[in-house]
């Protein structure tokens, strides 16, 4: 028994070896989560990224007034649309730094959502899959999939987790949690003034330090005591240990150390601040390899361009664009210390999200745009894309797709196809499933039964080649 | 007028006398399971059946006493099907979960020091009096209650006055029927004079809001407000989720999540629905704007619009029958209808609360807050063809509810005894199953849970584990809002009451803001770090401004006392003699960097982030 387990978790006595809670923390409570994924093999993982970094507009970017512009009677004169290229147009007034990267960034404009309410879809985006109410409690989030595959590529040095996420808690849904998997692959979700942010002081390490050493003294003393309970009471142990070395790692203040230069750039914004952590932990490489940006704030049902709201259309893609633009920037502008000739952002696939789309033509009664799934965007950048292109075409009101634009023929793009992209350039089987669930139902890494139509479960090919 | 109207009834239908069924219900709920000298049952439950087969190899040997009904049926079933169960929990263990699930605080030194020496063998039944009958009590079921009722922003300048009424209702231990009835019926004019009113008045769906429109009205989707309004009362009160069939019938959707709901059609929805057709949340105006801290609540419209337009859902009716008549209303689970010339608002108080379903939610409630967890789980979405299902389940499928039983002897309880909400925490903190020890002897098998054959351990909820760090440091926190001044998380008229610190910790541990952000807490490590480095913690351990451990290291010159009642302070127990023996050496290098060090090391030790 002991041996199968070090056998499926060989990296994780390495992770641990800190503190001999930690180790017999997580390994003794190990058996509770006796979760396997099976049938690898049955796809072909690109494993053409390190790091992926997706960024999520909350509450849905309008697709004709971005990255699918189409001129209606809510087009608003101060646009200033201008050509990039063939069949992409973009308003220099909604994004005057993207304009000049549009040629780092595929975009795909047949995406179709199952929702249209803002709970679920923020759900869909973080589980990958439609919220399914009797088996929610045991879904995790992507991240934390991602967080349990890579786990055998740890090593010693990554004090970080696997899944970093930004201002998570402000979807409907909240951070989701790890599921069926065992709790040390949840997400480490940082709204940017947390106190973990804060350097700590020579002397403050020292007191920690000192502090703790008396916790784990004093904890292993109890062990006997605590035996008998809820594994609850000791898997917190883990976390312990983890923010421990957190803490006492420099790269994690560091990452959080902006420059008044830096943050004019991408913008002292939930997106801005966000984008520059997550560069800066993609520099730090020091665990982190998956994160998720939420920007909140686009459900622009009424006044979508109102100048004198602080909260409308012109400042929420003004955030997006310097940020994203930024960021893949300085991606392109590090060297690789991995291999020689590659950038950060050859490293690092960027993709924005988003749950679904806003009603195309003119502005409803309110002067909004309500919500609409039948077309909507997202894009791509870095980490083994190919840059530039543009898959999928929708129809001259930008409300219907007439190209899905990749191999599945009418079947338009989800955002499962997402998912299973990223997974695909992180080097994870995506067809990969896991039936020792505790509701013994089949989850399956991208799942083709979970909505109320067939889904296609498929990475977009199309990306990489 | 019409306000005095639904006043007036409302008073009518309070005063009414309960029916009270006849006395022989009451003891048929309350009949022991099994009685003690039968032989086991050949017939356990489905949920229990294939794993009573495996024979337990420890069993207490000391019988549990039977403290009340509860105890007949939880060990009568365990004993039924022979599942070993936990110890009594030890007095200090039993004392830090009482004071916590009472009061939402951890005990002072001293009441607990009185508690552990008392020679009374009735002296938890004492306690549990004391502590029920405490100001704290009231405070800490008063934030039960109005996270339950989301008593958030948007009930704008009536909140204050919905605080208090709360307050008021656990103070008098008002009976829950009647303050529920208060919240389906009370209309007003402005947010201050009806607390009830605001219940509905939150839910509100905007849809407009174009200051040239002149009803004032319109800027609601008012019959979106009310399906919203509909599914929050149907998960509060009745325990049931009603979103799904809001939007579409149960068929072909729900199969493989609700047997119940599954036959429930969106039209029934609807004439659950109608028992609000004729009411209007109304936001007032102010300076040209409609002012989301004000409104009306009145019962003047036209009844529940099929053909308005909605914005959160599919259409009700196609548009061809847009102006189809408004449907009756008529209760989901009985079929009753609204009595002509009533109030159909009157008349839902009267069915709803008056029908188990409305009790068995409340119970179920309390017997997962107090337990750790529901009889039936999820405790707002119950399938009622799966509590005591009559044939065989669909493939998947078990009986929803653990011991339904248990829980029909809970509801009939809080209804023989004035749905008062004190006697139902006392009853089930009196009885031995609440009183189990969290350790288990041996063995666990997950199946003993649904048996609750070891008390459940649940994290502290973020303004109870504040608190706990208040009570512990003596270092009170500061809240700019509201009268009271200890400082105490859970004194909060508001999530949004607290500020700085306090509220950043708070919000890592998962404090619901009662409107759109739900109440979560599960572990991370972010929280590890809060408990490490928040300065809530770093400061109050400081041996300065008369914190605890400044008290202490005046008031103890010999180390092992002062270790004793650190322990006692802040992990509400004696230490054990190896942690004795580690906590002289920390001391014996500086004596107050020691102390400072070991509460530190005790609020991160993983027992205090636990009630246990």
């Amino acid at each position: 028994m002991q041996k199968r387990m070090s056998d499926m978790f060989p990296a994780r006595r390495d992770v641990l070896r800190l503190g001999g809670y930690g180790l017999l923390g997580a390994f003794a409570d190990q058996a509770l989560f006796p979760i396997r994924a099976q049938a690898a093999g049955r796809s072909s993982p690109r494993g053409t990224a390190r790091f992926a970094i997706v960024i999520e507009l909350a509450g849905a970017l309008s697709h004709t007034d971005s990255f699918d512009f189409k001129e209606n009677a809510g087009t608003q004169k101060d646009f200033d649309v201008r050509p990039i290229r063939n069949d992409l147009y973009l308003s220099n007034r909604l994004f005057p730094e993207l304009s000049k990267e549009m040629d780092r960034v595929t975009i795909v404009r047949s995406m179709k959502s199952h929702e249209v309410v803002h709970f679920r879809g923020q759900y869909y985006t973080q589980a990958g899959r439609p919220l399914n109410p009797a088996q929610a409690p045991e879904i995790p989030a992507v991240g934390s999939v991602v967080s349990y595959e890579l786990e055998s590529k740890r090593r010693e040095t990554d004090s970080l987790p696997t899944y970093v996420g930004c201002n998570l808690d402000t979807a409907g849904c909240g951070a989701l949690t790890t599921g069926f998997l065992h709790p040390r692959h949840s997400v480490l979700d940082v709204s940017l003034n947390d106190v973990g942010s804060k350097a700590l002081s020579a002397d403050a390490l020292s007191v920690l330090e000192e502090r703790y050493t008396l916790l784990r003294k004093l904890d292993q003393s109890m062990a006997p005591a605590r035996s008998g309970r809820d594994r609850k009471l000791s898997s917190f142990g883990s976390f312990q240990d983890s923010a421990y070395k957190i803490l006492g790692d420099p790269r994690w203040p560091k990452a959080f150390g902006f420059s008044d230069e830096e943050k004019k750039r991408y913008g002292a914004n939930s997106v801005g601040l966000g984008c520059l952590l997550a560069r800066n932990l993609v520099k730090a490489d020091a665990g982190a390899r998956y994160f998720h940006v939420t920007h909140p704030g686009w459900d622009h049902h009424k006044n979508i361009f109102e100048h004198k709201s602080t909260d409308n259309h012109y400042k929420h893609c003004n955030d997006f664009d310097r940020a994203m633009a930024n960021l893949m920037r300085d991606l392109a502008a590090e060297p690789s210390p991995r291999e020689k000739g590659k950038t950060l952002l050859d490293e690092t696939m960027i993709v924005m999200v988003t749950e679904f789309g806003r009603t195309p033509g003119a502005l409803n009664g309110v002067k909004g745009r309500h919500h609409y799934n039948a077309a909507y965007l997202s894009l791509f950048a870095g980490g083994g894309v190919k840059p530039g292109r543009i898959l999928g075409k929708t129809d001259a009101a930008g409300e219907q797709v007439v190209e899905s634009g990749w191999k599945h023929g009418k079947s338009q793009i989800k955002t499962e196809n997402i998912y299973a992209s990223i997974y695909s350039a992180l080097g994870i089987d995506w067809r990969k499933e896991i039936s020792d669930t505790p509701s013994k139902r089949v989850y399956r890494y991208v799942d083709p039964l979970g909505a109320t139509e067939f889904v296609v479960d498929d990475e977009i090919a199309e990306l990489f080649v | 007028m019409k306000y005095f109207l639904v006043a007036l009834t409302t008073i009518f239908a309070c005063a009414q006398d309960p029916q009270f069924d006849p006395q022989d219900r009451v003891e048929q709920a309350h009949k022991p399971l099994i009685e003690p000298k039968t032989k086991p049952s050949k017939q356990a439950s489905d949920l229990t059946a294939e794993f009573a087969k495996t024979r337990a190899t420890v069993v207490p040997k000391a019988r549990v006493p039977r403290k009340n009904f509860i105890d007949q049926h939880i060990f009568g079933r365990m004993e039924r099907d022979k599942i070993p169960y936990a110890a009594l929990a030890s007095d200090e263990e039993f004392a830090r979960r009482a004071w916590l699930d009472a009061t939402g605080r951890i005990p002072q030194a001293e009441d607990l020091i009185a508690f552990l020496n008392d020679k009374d063998t009735k002296k938890r039944d004492k306690l549990v009096d004391r502590l029920v009958a405490s100001d704290a009590f009231v405070d800490r079921w008063t934030f039960y209650f109005e996270d339950l009722f989301r008593a958030g922003g948007r009930m704008g300048a009536g909140l204050n006055l919905f605080h208090y009424w709360v307050k008021e209702f656990v103070r008098l231990d008002r009976p829950y029927n009647e303050v529920v009835t208060d919240l389906l019926t009370q209309s007003s004019k402005i947010s201050h004079d009806a607390p009830g009113s605001m219940y509905f008045a939150r839910d509100f769906v905007k849809a407009k809001d174009d200051p040239e429109t002149p009803e004032a009205e319109d800027i609601l989707s008012r019959v979106d407000t009310i399906d919203e309004f509909t599914v929050t009362y149907g998960k509060v009160f009745l325990g049931l989720n009603l979103a799904c069939i809001s939007c579409h019938d149960g068929r072909n959707h729900l199969e493989k999540v609700n047997l119940f709901l599954t036959s429930k059609k969106r039209s029934e929805f609807f004439a659950q629905a109608a028992f609000f057709g004729n009411s209007r949340q109304i936001m007032n105006w102010e300076n040209g704007y409609q002012s989301t801290t004000e409104f009306t609540v009145d019962d003047v419209a036209k009844g529940y619009e099929l053909g308005e337009e909605s914005i959160v859902r599919v259409p009700r009716v196609p548009a061809s029958k847009k102006n189809a008549p408004a449907p009756d209303p008529r209760f989901l689970l009985s079929g009753e209808a609204a009595r002509k010339g009533e109030n159909p608002r009157d008349e839902l108080a009267r069915m709803m609360t008056s029908h188990e379903q409305f009790r068995r939610a409340f119970a179920n409630r309390m017997w997962a807050e107090l337990m750790g967890v529901g009889i039936v789980e999820p405790v707002d979405e119950f399938d009622l063809d799966r509590y005591r299902p009559k044939g065989p389940l669909p493939e998947g499928f078990l009986p929803q509810a653990s011991n339904p039983d248990l829980l029909d002897a809970l509801s009939e309880e809080f209804r023989t005894h004035k749905h008062s909400l004190r006697h139902m925490v006392k009853t089930i903190m009196k009885s031995s199953a609440y009183q189990l020890s969290s350790s288990f002897a041996g063995e666990w098998k997950q199946e003993y849970g649904n048996y609750y054959a070891r008390k459940f351990i649940r994290t502290l909820t973020a303004p109870e584990l504040h608190d706990a760090i208040t009570v512990a440091t003596a270092k009170a926190a500061n809240f700019t809002q509201g009268t009271e001044t200890s400082g105490m998380a859970m004194q909060m008229p508001e999530p949004n009451s607290a500020k700085g610190d306090s509220k950043q910790f708070m919000k890592v541990f998962g404090l619901s803001n009662r409107d759109d952000m739900p109440r979560k807490s599960t572990a991370t490590s972010l929280q590890a770090m809060m408990l490490m480095q928040s300065r809530l913690v770093t400061r109050g351990v400081e041996a300065k401004d008369g914190t605890r451990v400044e008290q202490l290291l005046k008031s103890f010159n010999d180390d092992g006392e002062l270790i004793e009642r650190l322990y006692l302070s802040t992990v509400s127990r004696k230490p054990l003699p190896p942690e004795v023996a580690i906590a002289r050496k920390e001391l014996g290098k500086d004596r107050r960097k020691g102390v400072e060090n070991l509460q530190w090391a005790l609020i991160n030790s993983p027992e205090f982030l636990f009630n246990y």
